[in-house]
């Protein structure tokens, strides 16, 4: 039906449509491949919860994790290589702090 | 031929007009998903017109409760608490509806005063007054916390202790007790919970001879249904639950003890610890809170010496070890049910000794409560803290717990406040004494975040509005009066859409003020409404406007 509609129209070159095969006849209709429609609902066992810590509390402790292994104190902990925990150690000075430059 | 035609080419701008928003969002034109197309039309009812010099009651006025329903006030003796309900944003059309002026009201127009007198009680209804603080105190007018359901509402009051009469083991509850001093004496405390809806006094509870900061919410912070209050005089936390009729629920208090069989536990060794006769203030050994955080420090120095491969950091933290001993506990804040961030600092800075308290070196530390255990320590002026602190802030803010989807103005979830933010930070870097570590210092002194200190107003979206973060801001405290209309220009056109005038008010007979003083303004905004009440100081008064939308017909 719809190549009635795509007759006749100016072309630059008509050799790039060679390929092109026309509506072949007898397939005007063609049934849908058939679609598995389920009739048994079986709620998956997995359920999607948002979970109840947020972002920040999960992130910190996961640095805990990384910074004071619980039993591991012997192998020495190879998973904290950042230089940041250096600036982090008490530096306090009593009185005016000369932090400033 | 080309066309050579020079110009500036024409911006297009997103629809304004309301008609056209509104038939838009009927064909779905947009695609934005419908909240985000929805907020756009704060954009065109907009609190334009000011109403200055209101007569109100002689009360203080406080805030809206979160659902926007009832306004908080304190009464003139700070006594009790007066609730008005609120009756929407066009309650006084009718009063203004002759009114031609277009964004103040003329000051000699005779029916100006007839306005002025009437446009209080046309917007807020006395509803209750609840008499809270009957035995002397008197209510603090810049502490007050909603729950989330806004059902009710925790005011704090506090009287002034007489020195001479307290006893010496009540000054002195346990060995990390402060010393008072002057600056800040010891009062007596009771918080109380107010129903809103029924207009009574649910619960209270005391504390004698403390000192509790309950300025702009600094001592209290509420997360959900539990309460935290900080006692800095005798370093303890307390944590209550807030029940649902309204009752306060003792849970736990945090400080001499973490567990409440500790005493039990150590009694196996210190034997006279169960005894009645022991005198907490006078006991050697360290309290559980800050045996947590010392053992935590020194776990860390100890894995970093082993990794070093030379004991550097543990011989600093054993030169340091007095001074962090002597840390004291200063703020505090939840950041969930169980997770305290607790700031530490120096015990001049805790007793409002020190001169320049940001100034001077502090800690910040993250508590479990159930567990225990100390998660992390920060040094005031740790780049990890603040970068947790600029990716992460409404976490640290809880502006809006009740509501799902939190329109907060934070830097980590909007562009243009983290641009002011990236701006602010520029700004001291580049600054003669400054840097990134007086940024860093001075960013983290906002921190821990006092409970809903942050408005949620439509009109202060900055993803909406853009304004000068100078004269008005989300942050609920009092800013600089400008000499000037605060001018909001809509985000995605560039136009002006209405303007704040909130300028210096002198009262008629008023003695001639310096025109160099500077003033306060504190605003309060309706959390959904268009609708805004400033407050200014002259002299003794106080001058309140009102800001609500009028158009002239």
């Amino acid at each position: 039906m719809a190549s009635s509609f795509l007759k006749g129209l100016p072309v630059y070159n008509e050799q790039n449509f060679s390929r092109f095969q026309g509506d072949p006849s007898g397939r005007t209709s063609y049934k849908k491949p058939p679609v598995y429609l389920p009739t048994k609902d079986n709620p998956s066992s997995q359920e999607i919860v948002t979970e109840k810590t947020n972002i920040l509390l999960r992130y910190l402790h996961q640095q805990w994790e990384k910074k004071c292994p619980k039993k591991k104190r012997e192998t020495g902990s190879g998973s904290n290589e950042e230089e940041a925990p250096r600036n982090k150690r008490p530096r306090l000075e009593p009185g005016p702090s000369s932090d400033s430059p | 031929m080309v066309n050579t035609e020079l110009g500036i080419s024409v911006q297009r701008i997103p629809p304004q007009n309301l008609v056209v928003r509104l038939f838009h969002r009927e064909i779905h034109k947009q695609s934005h998903c419908q909240l985000h197309t929805d907020r756009f039309f704060y954009q065109n009812v907009t609190p334009n017109f000011t109403v200055t010099n209101v007569q109100k009651p002689p009360c203080f006025l406080r805030k809206f409760s979160p659902d926007g329903r009832f306004l908080i006030a304190f009464s003139a003796d700070q006594t009790s608490i007066e609730i008005f309900r609120y009756m929407g944003p066009s309650a006084a059309a009718d009063l203004l509806h002759w009114c031609e002026s277009t964004s103040v009201l003329k000051e000699n127009d005779p029916k100006t005063h007839e306005i002025r007198r009437n446009i209080f009680d046309s917007f807020f209804k006395l509803k209750h007054t609840v008499t809270v603080a009957t035995n002397g105190e008197q209510l603090n007018r810049e502490c007050s916390l909603f729950t989330d359901d806004g059902k009710y509402v925790i005011v704090g009051s506090a009287a002034i202790d007489d020195v001479n009469s307290i006893d010496h083991f009540d000054m002195y509850r346990n060995n990390e007790s402060v010393t008072p001093n002057p600056r800040s004496p010891l009062e007596d405390y009771t918080l109380h919970i107010v129903d809103i809806e029924m207009g009574r006094l649910c619960d209270s509870r005391t504390f004698l001879h403390d000192k509790i900061f309950l300025s702009h919410n600094q001592g209290l912070y509420l997360y959900r249904q539990t309460l935290a209050v900080l006692s800095v005089q005798h370093q303890t936390i307390h944590i209550f639950q807030i029940t649902k009729d309204g009752c306060f629920l003792d849970v736990r208090t945090i400080g001499r003890v973490c567990y409440e069989d500790d005493d039990y536990l150590l009694a196996t060794v210190c034997t006279d610890r169960m005894q009645w006769s022991y005198q907490h203030v006078r006991e050697k050994i360290i309290n559980c809170l800050k045996h947590r955080l010392l053992v935590f420090l020194y776990r860390r120095a100890e894995t970093i010496s082993m990794e070093e491969g030379n004991p550097r950091a543990l011989r600093e933290f054993c030169h340091y070890f007095d001074h962090l001993y002597r840390l004291r506990m200063w703020k505090m804040q939840l950041l969930d049910d169980v997770h305290l961030l607790i700031k530490y600092a120096s015990e001049e800075v805790v007793t409002l000794r020190a001169a320049e308290p940001n100034g001077q070196p502090s800690f910040f530390v993250v508590y479990n409560m159930i567990s225990t255990e100390v998660l992390a320590v920060y040094k005031n002026t740790s780049s990890e803290l603040l970068e947790l602190f600029e990716k992460m802030a409404d976490f640290f803010r809880n502006a809006r717990l009740s509501c799902e989807s939190q329109f907060t103005c934070s830097p980590s979830n909007n562009n243009w406040a983290r641009l002011i933010h990236k701006r602010f930070k520029k700004t001291i870097i580049n600054a003669r004494g400054g840097g990134i570590t007086e940024a860093t210092k001075r960013l983290l002194g906002q921190l821990p975040i006092s409970a809903q200190s942050f408005s949620a107003s439509p009109y202060l979206d900055l993803t909406l509005f853009s304004y000068d973060d100078k004269w008005v801001s989300v942050m609920e405290r009092p800013k600089n009066c400008a000499d000037h209309p605060i001018r909001f220009y809509g985000r995605d056109s560039g136009l002006i859409k209405f303007c704040i005038n909130a300028e210096r008010v002198e009262l008629p007979g008023s003695t001639a003020q310096s025109a160099t003083a500077r003033r306060l303004v504190a605003f309060t905004f309706h959390p959904a409404d268009p609708f805004t009440i400033s407050v200014q100081r002259a002299n003794a008064d106080y001058v309140v406007n009102f800001h609500l939308r009028h158009r002239s017909s």
